[in-house]
């Protein structure tokens, strides 16, 4: 269907994008979790049950690693600070300046993708000085997503920074000099591997059984169905892209498509398209869901848990959820968390059903040698233990490491909870995520060919795939929010968030 | 294909891109919908624009303060 994407680096003498990204990612989530330490709050106690509501852990390194701020018609507010606000006679809402974060944000990310370039057996002065293009880039691809009306559509970074590597490689060509920063897969799943920080297994006894049903029992039926319906009944071009747009679909958009592409090794023009579709979907999605939750009558915790259940992008569905109300949006949101909670579990099931059954199918027919694996016998039909292990992405370890390590965290106390969400998620692994997506897209882009897309669109079918799925996902998600939320536990919304029926 | 069209090129590209982010984005938010639930954002300040929502006050599994 699509030529695979061009390579990016040369031959590859040290660790694999996999290890390197593992090694890499827990050292950070560690070294953070360490260094919140320096400013921990003076009335900290361990497992305390209970804390004072206005106590804040700031993470030292937070002031030094942010992304910009919004802005709508000034650029300057989105760089500096929103002072420039009180130019339309409007007090600034806060004093913060921005632009240290994003000279942080250049140092860190630089000093991260050095030791990431010299653990892949890479020469770190190419790195370093092909590095500052690709965070240009980047940085470009935040403030355009930044902008107030792109944030109100929803518009998210990975798609300004899709298209901007797209728009440099096919029309002048990704510059060669930049080719030694142009480590997609590495930015990505070192970003999946610090992600692991906010997915918490805890969430998942938020609502009890109901939230269990509704989030872990539909999503993995409606992925299954999908992907079942575009293999033998749409007939797809391509496995891979068959099921990054079911995970996609039915877990919760990008996070969920990133990882599942990473676990089969899908082509990079497959996860942009899977990632264009969501984004469609999700802005047109969010704009008439709460309509339609209003039209039909629907109580507003049956309401919140179907967009919860249904829409993909977790910040989409606080905005749809909170249209229909404030009870509505705060269900819709811990349906979505709840539903978070499978990628990892997602992308370790596609990993394990793609080495053990996919690829033996697959690869010795293709005789296949990857820029990562250019050495790679050919095994015939049957394949040991040992090659299934190899062929595993390993990143997925290291992404369910730091989860269970922050879960554990979580669960010990009222101080640890602020240690884990506040100083380590909000000051470091978030933003740092954050930027690592940003900067794996725009490598995509860079190193895709718009062309690669046409195939896919003249068909039509990733598009049918989508909306089929889309509407067993809403059907599904409806019927179970009513019967669980409505008829067998009417009032497990008030048990959990008040203690009493 | 030589340098002056491939430069004309990312010109053409960049002016299309920025038509539309800068034009058709606002045209779209223009729309009676989408202007209903932009008040809502932006009265809300919903951070619609993240891939995860962590800041959440009061989702039920939080330990209590």
């Amino acid at each position: 269907m699509s030529e695979p994407a061009p390579s990016s680096q040369p031959t590859v003498t040290g660790l694999s994008e996999d290890w390197s990204a593992v090694i890499l990612g827990v050292v950070v989530f560690l070294l953070a979790l360490g260094s919140a330490w320096l400013s921990v709050p003076d009335s900290f106690t361990w497992r305390a049950e209970k804390i004072e509501p206005d106590t804040k852990w700031l993470h030292p390194i937070k002031p030094v690693l942010g992304s910009g701020g919004s802005w709508s018609h000034d650029l300057r507010q989105g760089l500096w600070n929103n002072h420039f606000e009180l130019e339309k006679g409007q007090p600034p809402k806060t004093d913060k300046t921005y632009w240290p974060g994003l000279v942080g944000a250049a140092v860190l990310l630089t000093c991260l993708g050095g030791v990431a370039a010299m653990l892949r057996g890479y020469r770190i002065e190419k790195f370093l000085l092909a590095f500052p293009a690709i965070f240009l880039l980047g940085l470009l691809a935040m403030l355009m997503a930044k902008q107030a009306t792109m944030e109100a559509l929803g518009l998210e970074y990975v798609m300004w920074a899709v298209l901007l590597g797209l728009l440099i490689s096919n029309t002048i060509g990704t510059p060669a000099a930049w080719r030694p920063a142009v480590m997609a897969e590495l930015y990505i799943k070192l970003g999946l591997v610090l992600l692991g920080a906010e997915v918490l297994l805890g969430a998942l006894v938020a609502y009890g059984l109901p939230g269990i049903v509704v989030a872990w029992v539909v999503t993995p039926t409606v992925l299954i169905s999908t992907y079942m319906f575009g293999q033998y009944i749409l007939k797809m071009p391509s496995r891979t892209l068959n099921i990054v747009i079911s995970a996609d679909m039915s877990v919760c958009g990008v996070s969920a498509a990133i990882a599942t592409a990473a676990a089969c090794r899908a082509k990079r023009d497959e996860l942009s398209l899977a990632i264009g579709l969501s984004l469609a979907f999700t802005m047109a999605m969010m704009i008439v869901m709460p309509h339609v939750c209003n039209w039909l009558g629907l109580s507003p915790v049956v309401a919140g848990a179907w967009i919860g259940g249904t829409i993909d992008s977790t910040g989409a569905v606080a905005a749809a959820g909170t249209m229909v109300g404030k009870e509505a949006g705060e269900v819709a949101v811990t349906i979505k968390m709840i539903q978070n909670t499978l990628i990892g579990v997602v992308a370790l099931a596609v990993a394990t059903y793609w080495t053990t059954v996919i690829e033996p199918r697959t690869l010795p027919a293709e005789n296949q040698a990857t820029e990562q694996e250019p050495n790679r016998p050919d095994h015939g039909n049957s394949i040991g233990v040992f090659e299934i292990w190899r062929r595993f992405p390993k990143f997925i370890i290291g992404f369910l490491a730091v989860s269970l390590i922050a879960s554990w965290i979580v669960e010990q106390g009222a101080y640890e909870a602020l240690w884990l969400k506040q100083a380590v998620q909000e000051g470091v692994t978030k933003p740092l995520r954050g930027w690592l997506f940003c900067l794996g897209f725009v490598c995509i882009g860079l190193d895709s060919n718009l062309r690669l897309f046409v195939p896919y669109l003249r068909t039509g079918k990733p598009v049918i795939l989508y909306a089929v799925g889309q509407s067993l996902n809403l059907l599904l998600t409806l019927a179970m929010a009513y019967l669980m939320f409505e008829v067998l536990f009417p009032n497990a919304v008030d048990i959990a968030t008040k203690g009493t029926p | 294909m030589s340098d002056p069209l491939k430069w004309l090129r990312l010109a053409a590209g960049a002016l299309l891109l920025y038509g539309f982010w800068g034009y058709a984005c606002p045209w779209l938010l223009s729309w009676p919908c989408f202007a209903e639930h932009e008040k809502l954002v932006r009265e809300q300040r919903i951070p619609v624009g993240a891939i995860f929502y962590t800041e959440l006050e009061n989702y039920p599994g939080k330990p209590l303060p």
